[in-house]
């Protein structure tokens, strides 16, 4: 029995110990584990951003936040290869609009060498509107279009893949941030310069809903204004009224349908919608969404290089005394334990 | 506590069934098959697994390269279903064999302190609560799994077997986290070596079968676990006061799994909307919420060991403290009332049949109409919808107190 007892206290010293190195050894590596670099670049949509990512191992993770509205163009590594993309992917849906990042681009990387890359982008411009899939997939492209004394944001959406359940859709996305009061109102204007839309929607985001109003109808045709004005009395696409009321209004958000079903096989899935200045009311106050583009802008990045553990030698050593340790010791304890109880009849149940 | 009557049962023979109990489990077997068979095209258990279709499109490895919500005994039997079949039916078969598990191994341990009339309706009663079968049909998460490591440990442990309890709380550690807490009420219960084997025992399984995870990469293992202490509120009465209607995972993008934790926590500003990143309008309601869920989880644990001779009177204080620890969680969903519901009817053992049944029928109408107001349909609208079910559970909780306390 005092040896046995010995031996036990020898085991928790030794699992002790080997823990304690263990740790240290994880501790040590997750104190540096991160680099952040936040830095600010000029953006002419004329000329490609080089981002540069020092320092890389293999296997580390590299993460992109631009603080751009719009998708770039073309985004590339350099050295080809060095950098994996992972996809984008929200709970199984490959678009990135989770309520986190809608107003951000983002793109994530995993290093496939050690060393050091670029990523190249080029930007398209700027406007006040986040611009995101959130159906099937598109390629925009925005522009500047001008129409008398108007100013307008004009987006250029094809379709380059279809949902499940035929759509697309693209939303533009400005931030809220308010509960929404009885006497909130969205006013403004669109207008379908060319293709066909199934529809364009203003879109209410609150913390646990959207509420959808249909503002343009797919028999809406090309060159045509259409002002709209959504309020507390107007009923949206599920036939609700004004239930959105007293909720966290976290985005406004204009959604641009397109429909598999309207386009002939031969023609170009395809809508250029303009979009002019959007009027936001809420608690007595309003505010202008000017629909400007920028064709040179400020961008911030986040540029988050998350180092990936390596196991050393020395790990796997450490792990496996530690796993031959704690084995030791529960038996060790069994053992006691039995021996301790031996004779009263009781130990016959356990294992 | 010694006097069990059935503690001489090994563990194989807790499975043995009779003829009419046989009978009883087909039929409802049966049902639940028709039931999933006709509702399945609508509600895929097989959405909830993106993680797996991620990690298969990538070529990353589980605890490795990815961490999952899960540890791996609760994750990685649905990760072998989604690669081998890839369907529903596979999941609901496997969720069915361990449903069939928990109602056995539940009315066993119920025959072993009460009568075996009580114990048939009860277990009857589980066996009808609606999350439960929810759950079995459409919901490929760990909490059906680590049920049965629940009721393996609680039988251990009113068996006076610190082996068996480790090794069931291990392996309840190794599905859902909260497997493990029924650590501490054996902890209590336990004297002298006993303590020291039950918590080796712990140790040893919950080492071994991590191992290759901390052999390849210790920290994105150990984020499977520390993420769960860092999430926000949800669904609960401290969710509701903090201004929190949403559910228990705010939408995050998939590849922020390929991080460690610690990592994942420099790319997001804290905001009151994201669970994962949660900032409390109120950081005095989490601490309230702890300081609640320690207190009551410890007293309950603690007269536990006080409970001399009486194998229900223990069960019914180990129960309790595993109430407490849920009702005075800040996250809580219609998941975790499956475990609950368990605790809520082995902590009532002892009142009458008729309230146990009016109790119990109230939770499942409650747990029921919680689920329902997540889907179309309802006119109650999720801000109501929740403000219900959370004042109709805490009042439920109080009648359950005060029936227990007389």
């Amino acid at each position: 029995m005092k040896k046995l007892k010995l031996l036990a206290i020898l085991l928790v010293i030794a699992m002790t110990l080997t823990s304690a190195v263990l740790g240290l050894n994880l501790l040590s590596f997750m104190t540096s584990d991160t680099e952040i670099i936040v830095s600010q670049r000029i953006v002419d949509i004329n000329s490609p951003v080089v981002i540069k990512v020092p320092r890389i191992n293999k296997y580390d993770r590299v993460y992109l936040i631009l603080n751009a509205t719009t998708i770039p163009y073309s985004i590339t590594v350099n050295p080809k290869g060095v950098l994996i993309p992972l996809p984008l992917d929200v709970e199984g849906v490959e678009y990135d609009y989770a309520y986190p990042i809608l107003m951000t681009r983002h793109f994530f990387f995993i290093a496939n060498a050690s060393g050091s890359a670029q990523i190249i982008l080029n930007m398209q411009p700027k406007t006040p509107y986040a611009i995101k899939d959130v159906e099937g997939k598109t390629h925009v492209k925005v522009f500047e279009y001008v129409e008398g004394a108007k100013e307008y944001i004009g987006i250029d959406t094809e379709a380059v893949k279809f949902a499940e359940n035929g759509y697309t859709q693209t939303v533009l996305v400005t931030p809220l941030n308010e509960v929404i009061q009885p006497d909130f109102q969205v006013s403004g204007e669109v207008k379908l310069l060319q293709g066909k839309v199934s529809y364009i929607n203003l879109i209410i985001m609150t913390d646990t809903d959207w509420y959808a109003f249909n503002i343009v109808p797919s028999t809406v045709q090309p060159n045509i204004t259409i002002s709209f004005n959504v309020n507390a009395g107007s009923r949206e696409l599920l036939g609700r009224t004004g239930e959105f009321l007293n909720k966290r209004g976290l985005f406004i958000a204009l959604g641009i349908g397109l429909y598999s079903g309207q386009f002939n096989v031969s023609e170009a899935a395809r809508a250029v919608v303009a979009v002019g200045d959007l009027t936001i009311t809420n608690g007595g106050r309003s505010r202008v969404i000017r629909a400007r583009v920028f064709n040179v802008y400020e961008m911030t990045y986040h540029l988050y290089i998350f180092r990936k553990f390596q196991p050393t030698f020395q790990h796997f050593l450490l792990v496996s005394a530690l796993a031959l340790e704690v084995l030791a010791f529960n038996y060790v304890t069994i053992k006691f334990w039995k021996r301790v109880k031996r004779g009263d009849g009781y130990i016959a149940q356990a294992f | 506590m010694h006097s069990l009557k059935h503690r001489k049962k090994l563990l194989f023979k807790l499975l043995k069934l009779t003829v009419r109990q046989m009978l009883a489990l087909i039929i409802y077997n049966i049902m639940l098959i028709i039931a999933f068979l006709t509702l399945h095209s609508k509600h895929s258990p097989l959405v909830w697994l993106f993680d797996d279709k991620y990690v298969m499109n990538t070529g990353l490895t589980y605890y490795v390269d990815f961490r999952p919500g899960y540890p791996p005994l609760g994750k990685l039997p649905y990760t072998l279903l989604y690669r081998l079949f890839n369907n529903a039916e596979s999941i609901m078969l496997f969720h069915l064999i361990v449903l069939n598990i928990i109602l056995i191994l539940l009315y066993k341990l119920l025959k072993g302190i009460t009568t075996s009339r009580r114990a048939f309706i009860i277990t009857c009663i589980v066996a009808a609560h609606y999350p439960m079968i929810w759950v079995t049909m459409f919901n490929p998460h760990a909490d059906l799994l680590a049920l049965i490591w629940l009721i393996l440990s609680l039988y251990f442990i009113i068996s006076s077997n610190p082996v068996g309890a480790g090794f069931s709380c291990g392996l309840g550690l190794l599905t859902k986290i909260y497997g493990a807490l029924l650590l501490v009420p054996a902890f209590m219960l336990f004297k002298g070596w006993e303590r020291v084997v039950l918590v080796s025992t712990f140790l040893t399984v919950v080492f071994l079968a991590s191992l290759p995870f901390i052999a390849l990469d210790p920290i994105m293992y150990l984020s499977v676990y520390v993420q769960h202490f860092f999430r926000g509120p949800s669904e609960s009465i401290f969710a509701l006061l903090d201004g929190y209607f949403l559910h228990t995972g705010f939408l995050h993008p998939t590849y922020e799994a390929t991080i460690y934790f610690h990592q994942f926590l420099y790319i997001y500003t804290p905001s009151n909307i994201d669970h994962f990143r949660y900032s409390w309008s109120y950081p005095q309601l989490r601490y309230i919420s702890s300081g609640l869920q320690m207190f009551f989880f410890l007293l309950f644990s603690i007269m536990s060991s006080r409970t001399h001779h009486s194998t229900q009177t223990a069960l019914k204080m180990v129960s309790l403290a595993m109430i407490s620890y849920f009702t005075f969680s800040a996250f809580w969903n219609p998941i975790v009332s499956i475990p609950f519901f368990i605790f809520l009817a082995l902590a009532t053992l002892d009142i009458k049949l008729s309230y146990q049944v009016l109790i119990l029928v109230g939770f499942t109408i409650v747990d029921t109409l919680h689920i329902r107001i997540w889907f179309p349909g309802l006119p109650l609208g999720i801000h109501l919808g929740l403000l219900t079910v959370v004042v109709a559970r805490a009042i439920l909780i109080s009648i359950l107190l005060s029936v227990v306390k007389a």
